[in-house]
């Protein structure tokens, strides 16, 4: 029992962040950017390197803002650069996007004390430590950001699925800024409490597994939660009984679930099929 | 009017002969100056800051990594392999915590410095080495199969330090033996004093007292009556000040002050991060937490090397202060020799417990 | 002279890492894998460390040049399979982008590394080192190597260049030609995994990946048939390397950012350049010619 109220804290976190970053994942898997969580978590590395440049201190709040306001305008800039005709793939923006933004930071990184731990391998974090005020404030951060994504939510999948081409681009671009800044948001807030890897796991692994067997958006979306709360159990529960790092075993566990799940989906055979078809509800 | 002439003929010769004495005498310093310096290279500051104190004018000295940088971590500029090249003196721990300078000495294709060479110094020769690793293979997790290469936190492992370095320029210049074993002993004595206390020093002698230390049989030695009081009032230094935590229990983030403890009466009971760079498991964190609780730890010392954000977590999560210090020598923070870095050691520890 | 000497060999494996690269990230850009070779590298450093563990030949000293045949060896099986999944995944019963699953590969395969030398040991070592990279360091063994993979592999390309282009250029169609694709999306992979593990040994991930990405990038946006988005590739990366290498030396900072900051730069002005009609109709005619 003493173990269980021990661990609630980041057990309610990972369930949180599963149902968010479901939600997201959904949107990154349709729109095809699946590195840009790993790109904007080293772009507000990058801008809190470059806030404690400016003179404030580490982990001051006016380092964070400075994090914030960088990450925004770079995202700002990528959402602006959708154009109708694209030759170059948005997944390669990003690539370059991450690329210098690394780049820039590793110069910088001598510049500071303790440089090297804003270089995207090392931003680890260890959810296991999260404390009940952490997880207050990140649903504080995550509440505006959910309403938005409600009132707008129609819209952006539109968006999502390219069935706005037809309109002018930019009010296609509007709706994508508010859906990128939103999404960096929790980005920025979620990856020093979990690391960037379970973040990067969470947001992709479950969306994709769902994805594979579920037709519906919304379906889509619960049965990412779901499976992202699972995993991320399962995963604590492995790390505390075989004594192996917490973070890896989640992120491993969903990972294999998600080659597990592809490979069964690529050999199932049509009787199958019917089982999923019960899966599915919604349209 | 002849007289006058030859007066005047000697002046001007007397001149001649003063001017030319004159300028002999200045210049002789200049030719003694321009003996060319021995270059050393070192891989931490500290080491830098003791060569600095042996070979004092007759070296220059420079090291790789510098105060509040990650000692398994260096950036690979183009400068290092220019100076390893022009080295004549190499300084290393001589255990495995320099991964990094492997590849750099191969490149520095500098063959006075190479391991075995005359111009390579291992300083952690004859140190006592401390957290040996029972079992020859990596099974325990233990990323330093040699032991802890920390050495550097305990001024008993200055004076070997010292010693060895000492050796090293020794072999390399040999005409000034004499000064670098002076300064050395001064070294050694000021650090004698630094630890116990001029009357102690005085009385006993700074090799004695420092075996007892490293024998832990110190502070039984010094309950010995003496004059109708204990030889302990008569002690000063860095160990009277440390006095106040001596036996205390602590946490580490990382096994970073294992020589430090040893010899400052600190009781590590666990670390958060033994194994740098992999995050500990949910079974780890909760013995932490409870261990926290339980024996009311109060400090947990962390490198400042170190980020700070799961440091901080951690303070969250149980009230424990974690205190940031930096490893080496930092002249960024005003930290300029091994004396001011213990100094302000021992006071942020004492603040703070 | 020490400075030019000093950026000879390094140079040479640039140029070495630039040919191949740029070829593969015309490919990679058109596929829509961009991160493939991040997770390519992950791949093979989980091979190797699961090669480590597995016959205990860990050494005390962990210069990077003696790769230890069996980690090797094992760092290329793990790429196959790697290779093998990466092909069946790319079907139509799989509602993921592909990219998709090479993210997770890559995100399981770092933290299965942790995990395993979590058993093993100095993890954090290695993975500092292979991010930066120690080009500067590049040693004639190591230039050897990179040599022959580079040149093996890239007489492969070429004479099964036009299988591997027409392959890329129906990437994203869904048609049924299965079994002649597999084995050709097996090599591409598989054979581009070889290259990375040299050049990431070398170079660093982050090096390898700014020289598969950028130089790539600015080609494709310039257009043209294969050969001058090839040539426009390699001289971007040329002159970034050149110069690169010899602002890191004379601004004493590591060579891997300063490279990848000109790529960038490079970039935009290219990019900028292009959106002047002037430019762009003389690029065509030179193209064409």
């Amino acid at each position: 029992m003493g173990t269980l109220l021990f661990l609630a804290p980041p057990i309610v976190a990972c369930i949180i962040l599963a149902g968010i970053l479901s939600y997201f994942g959904n949107h990154i898997l349709s729109r095809g950017i699946i590195f840009i969580d790993i790109a904007v978590a080293q772009i507000a590395a990058l801008g809190t390197m470059i806030g404690i440049l400016l003179g404030f201190a580490e982990n001051s709040a006016n380092a964070q803002i400075v994090s914030y306001a960088f990450t925004i305008i770079i995202l700002g800039i990528f959402s602006v650069m959708k154009v109708k005709n694209q030759v170059l793939p948005q997944e390669a923006i990003i690539g370059i996007f991450y690329c210098i933004a690394l780049g820039m930071a590793l110069l910088l990184a001598e510049k500071i004390p303790g440089g090297s731990n804003y270089i995207t391998k090392t931003i680890t974090g260890n959810v296991l430590w999260v404390t009940w005020k952490s997880v207050l404030y990140c649903l504080l951060i995550f509440i505006p950001v959910i309403i938005i994504n409600l009132v707008m939510g129609n819209i952006i999948k539109k968006v999502s699925h390219g069935e706005l081409a037809g309109n002018s681009m930019s009010r296609t671009r509007i709706y994508d800024l508010v859906f990128y800044i939103t999404f960096g948001i929790v980005i920025v807030k979620s990856v020093p409490v979990m690391g960037i890897f379970l973040v990067f796991m969470l947001l992709i692994g479950p969306a994709s597994i769902s994805r594979i067997f579920v037709r519906s958006w919304t379906g889509r979306i619960i049965w990412g939660w779901i499976i992202g709360a699972a995993g991320s159990l399962l995963g604590i529960y492995i790390s505390y009984s075989m004594n192996i790092s917490n973070g890896p075993a989640i992120v491993s566990l969903i990972g294999i679930a998600t080659y597990i799940a592809a490979f069964a989906k690529l050999y199932m055979k049509r009787a199958d099929k019917n089982i999923l078809k019960q899966i599915n509800f919604g349209n | 009017m002849k007289e006058n002439n030859i007066n005047i003929k000697l002046i001007e010769y007397m001149k001649k002969q003063i001017i030319g004495l004159l300028l002999a005498i200045i210049t002789i310093p200049g030719i003694a100056v321009e003996k060319s310096q021995i270059r050393i290279v070192c891989s931490f500051s500290d080491y830098a800051s003791i060569a600095s104190e042996i070979a004092k004018g007759y070296a220059t000295v420079e090291s790789i990594s510098q105060g509040e940088s990650d000692p398994h971590f260096i950036p690979p500029k183009p400068s290092y392999a220019m100076m390893l090249n022009r080295a004549d003196i190499w300084i290393t721990t001589g255990m495995d915590l320099e991964q990094w300078s492997t590849t750099l000495i191969d490149r520095a294709h500098n063959s006075k410095i190479m391991d075995g060479a005359v111009g390579f110094v291992a300083v952690s020769d004859g140190v006592t080495i401390l957290d040996k690793p029972e079992k020859a293979d990596r099974s325990e997790g233990d990323v330093h199969l040699m032991g802890n290469p920390h050495i550097n936190t305990s001024p008993l492992n200055w004076k070997i330090i010292a010693r060895n370095i000492t050796v090293g320029l020794i072999k390399v210049d040999p005409e000034n033996a004499d000064f670098y074993q002076r300064n050395r002993d001064d070294f050694i004595d000021r650090i004698d004093r630094a630890l116990f206390g001029d009357e102690l020093v005085d009385m006993f002698g700074g090799e004695t007292l420092s075996r007892l230390l490293l024998n832990h049989t110190l502070f039984t030695f010094l309950d010995r009556e003496y004059q109708d009081k204990k030889l302990v009032d008569l002690l000063g230094g860095w160990l009277k000040e440390a006095l106040p935590f001596r036996g205390s229990r602590i946490i580490a983030y990382h096994k970073n002050w294992a020589y430090f403890s040893d010899i400052f009466g600190l009781e590590i009971i666990d670390f958060i991060e033994p194994k740098p760079g992999i995050p500990p498991s949910a079974k780890h964190v909760q013995y932490i937490v409870n261990l926290i609780k339980d024996q009311e730890i109060k400090v947990m010392l962390v490198a400042s090397y170190f980020e700070k954000k799961s440091p901080q977590m951690i303070e969250d999560r149980t009230g424990i202060k974690a205190v940031y210090l930096p490893l080496f020598v930092n002249h960024e923070i005003g930290i300029d020799n091994n004396f001011e870095l213990v100094d302000y050691w021992i006071s942020q520890i004492k603040k703070n417990l | 002279m020490l400075s030019i000497e000093f950026i000879f060999l390094p140079f040479l494996g640039c140029l070495l890492i630039v040919l191949i690269n740029v070829y593969f990230g015309i490919h990679v850009i058109k596929r829509e894998i961009i991160f493939i070779d991040i997770a390519l590298a992950s791949i093979a450093a989980l091979g190797s460390a699961v090669g480590m563990v597995l016959f205990e030949s860990i050494s005390v000293d962990h210069s990077h040049e003696e790769h230890g045949f069996f980690p090797y060896l094992f760092s290329l099986g793990f790429i196959s399979i790697a290779s093998f999944a990466f092909t069946l995944l790319k079907h139509k019963k799989i509602s993921i982008p592909l990219e998709a699953i090479i993210g997770i590969a890559y995100a399981v395969a770092t933290t299965l590394t942790v995990i395993i030398l979590d058993k093993g040991a100095g993890g954090d070592v290695h993975v500092h080192d292979m991010l930066v990279g120690t080009i500067l360091w590049i040693s004639g063994h190591q230039l050897t190597r990179l040599a022959l993979v580079v040149t093996i592999v890239g007489v492969f390309h070429i004479i099964y260049r036009k299988k591997f282009m027409s392959l890329t250029e129906s990437f994203h169609n869904h048609d049924n030609k299965i079994n002649r694709h597999m084995l050709w999306d097996f090599l591409f992979y598989f054979s581009f995994g070889l290259v990375v593990v040299e050049a990431v040994n070398i170079a660093g991930i982050l090096t390898v990946f700014a020289f598969l990405i950028l130089p790539a990038s600015l080609a494709v946006l310039l257009g043209g048939n294969w050969m001058s988005k090839l040539i426009v590739g390699w001289l971007a990366g040329i002159t970034a390397s050149l110069a690169g290498l010899l602002f890191s030396l004379k601004l004493d900072v590591p060579s891997a950012p300063v490279i990848i900051t000109l790529l960038g730069i490079i970039l935009l002005l290219g990019y900028l350049l292009y959106k002047i009609p002037k430019f762009r109709r003389a690029a065509k005619e030179i193209s064409e010619s």
